[in-house]
């Protein structure tokens, strides 16, 4: 546990002593200048559209940087022959992984924690914490599916587009697999094959569209069992892509 | 670390940079300049497309889209009027954004603010029509958009018989808490400049009956207007 918290805690050092902060900081800043000038052109609803294109620019702004900060430093590591070093010394691989997952995760969720602070100025309190807290969990799982792919794939354009790929089709996954079952043309094979493939897709993927849900801000609702699903979504989607990360790292030849 | 000085760089690299930036800016000199084109506006996409490009956020691209339709007749180096746009596409437009946004007020206040504003009658009664339907699906929420088109129906479109059908419908189905008395009295006004005094009477006893009016002042207004009515209606009967 030690080795494993103390590469978690030279993650996160070295997340702290990069330009992340500013980086993270000036997406923050660009969004908000954007969200006031939406303010200005919308004629009613000035407040709701403002709060819902900052929660919405935020949510992505601190996912994309999320990612693609962690394949890039995966990279490097590879690269220079980091993980070699560390593991010629008495350490599993899978306390490598875990370290970084941890690392990782917490940077992650520390942008995530810097991205949702600015809506509190626009939100209502409960609403705002419970939106947060989602978007940390959802911080989570995108630090983790970004390791596996910094780990697995060669390229850090590789692992970014399937990190986004990842991203986008979690998000968009329930409704396409509606658009899909409710065809006209339901009976043809390669309809019927499509829509098996969302459906297996769909077990494999966690329903990003239900966590950090900007209705959630504009309209002030606030279930707070909703989030110990999410919770549950998020550790278990967590612990089945770490231990894909270790099973790869175990037959990466480094 | 500090950069090498100019004189590191070859002349010849020196040249062929001035070189192609003159040949850039002469290249883009010698191009006409951008002419305005008027763009019809198109139909929307559909619903279900929609959602899917909002990646589960259609608030935020019904937002957006609102912004680009109440933008679109600013369109770069060219101003359309209004009354120039397809209503047709707009309604579907509007219909659109209400399905995104149900909780929206955007696509009714356009309906009813700006595009129900067009010199052209037939293009009134679209937009008002289509506040009307809007309001029957959330009475509550939308009754103000429906107040306005009444409002239009009466001193713009001068069809008394229709800004009554609005304002029945708003006393009728908005009856949340945070609907104002003037709202439920529209009908009463109408009628009485439809020249149906004792119509009007029988709504405005009905409204006192309720005993909804609790304000002193108001009571008192309505109750003196209530008997100009009575008399005016007794006066009516005696010329009959």
């Amino acid at each position: 546990m030690r080795k494993i918290l103390a590469i978690a805690r030279f993650t996160l050092l070295e997340a702290a002593r990069s330009r992340l902060l500013w980086l993270v900081l000036s997406a923050v800043g660009l969004l908000m200048a954007a969200s006031f000038f939406i303010h200005e052109l919308a004629i009613t609803d000035s407040q709701r559209l403002q709060l819902a294109f900052l929660a919405t620019g935020l949510r992505a702004a601190s996912a994309l940087i999320a990612a693609a900060f962690i394949i890039s430093t995966l990279q490097r590591e590879f690269n220079d022959q980091g993980p070699a070093l560390l593991l010629a010394l008495d350490l599993p691989r899978s306390h490598y992984v875990l370290g970084k997952i941890l690392g990782l995760g917490l940077t992650a969720m520390l942008i995530a924690l810097v991205c949702a602070l600015p809506l509190a100025l626009f939100a209502p309190g409960a609403a705002w914490r419970l939106w947060t807290a989602s978007l940390l969990l959802e911080a989570g799982m995108v630090a983790a599916i970004s390791v596996f792919c910094g780990i697995s794939l060669r390229g850090t354009a590789a692992g970014l587009m399937l990190t986004l790929g990842f991203y986008i089709l979690a998000k968009s996954l329930a409704t396409l697999q509606l658009i899909s079952h409710a065809s006209l043309d339901a009976a043809s094979l390669s309809h019927r094959h499509m829509t098996g493939l969302l459906d297996g897709l769909a077990l494999l993927l966690p329903r990003l569209d239900q966590f950090a849900q900007t209705r959630w801000l504009v309209e002030n609702l606030h279930a707070a069992p909703a989030l110990s699903a999410l919770a549950a979504q998020a550790l278990v989607f967590v612990a089945l892509v770490t231990s894909a990360a270790i099973f790869d790292m175990y037959r990466k030849n480094l | 670390m500090a950069e090498r000085s100019l004189q590191a760089v070859p002349r010849a690299v020196i040249l062929t940079s001035a070189l192609l930036l003159a040949l850039q800016i002469t290249w883009r000199a010698g191009q006409p300049a951008p002419t305005a084109h008027a763009e019809a506006l198109p139909p929307p996409p559909s619903a279900t497309a929609l959602r899917l490009a909002s990646l589960g956020e259609p608030i935020t691209l019904a937002g957006l889209l609102a912004l680009r339709l109440q933008a679109f007749d600013n369109q770069p180096g060219i101003s359309i009027p209004f009354a120039a746009l397809d209503y047709g596409r707009l309604i579907a437009w509007l219909d659109t954004l209400l399905g995104l946004d149900p909780h929206s007020n955007y696509p009714l206040l356009m309906a009813s603010y700006l595009y129900a504003q067009v010199p052209d009658p037939a293009k009134q009664r679209i937009m008002l029509d289509f506040t009307y339907r809007q309001f029957l699906a959330d009475p509550n929420r939308r009754w103000r958009y429906l107040a306005h088109a009444a409002l239009i129906a009466k001193h713009e479109l001068h069809d008394l018989p229709l800004a009554l059908t609005y304002a029945q419908s708003l006393q009728k189905y908005a009856r949340g808490p945070a609907i104002p008395h003037w709202a439920s009295q529209m009908p009463i006004f109408i009628l009485e400049d439809m020249g149906e005094p004792e119509a009007a009477k029988i709504e405005l006893g009905a409204l006192l009956a309720t005993g909804s009016i609790t304000d002193p002042q108001e009571k008192h207004f309505l109750t003196g207007r209530y008997l100009k009515l009575e008399s005016k209606a007794a006066k009516i009967r005696q010329a009959r």
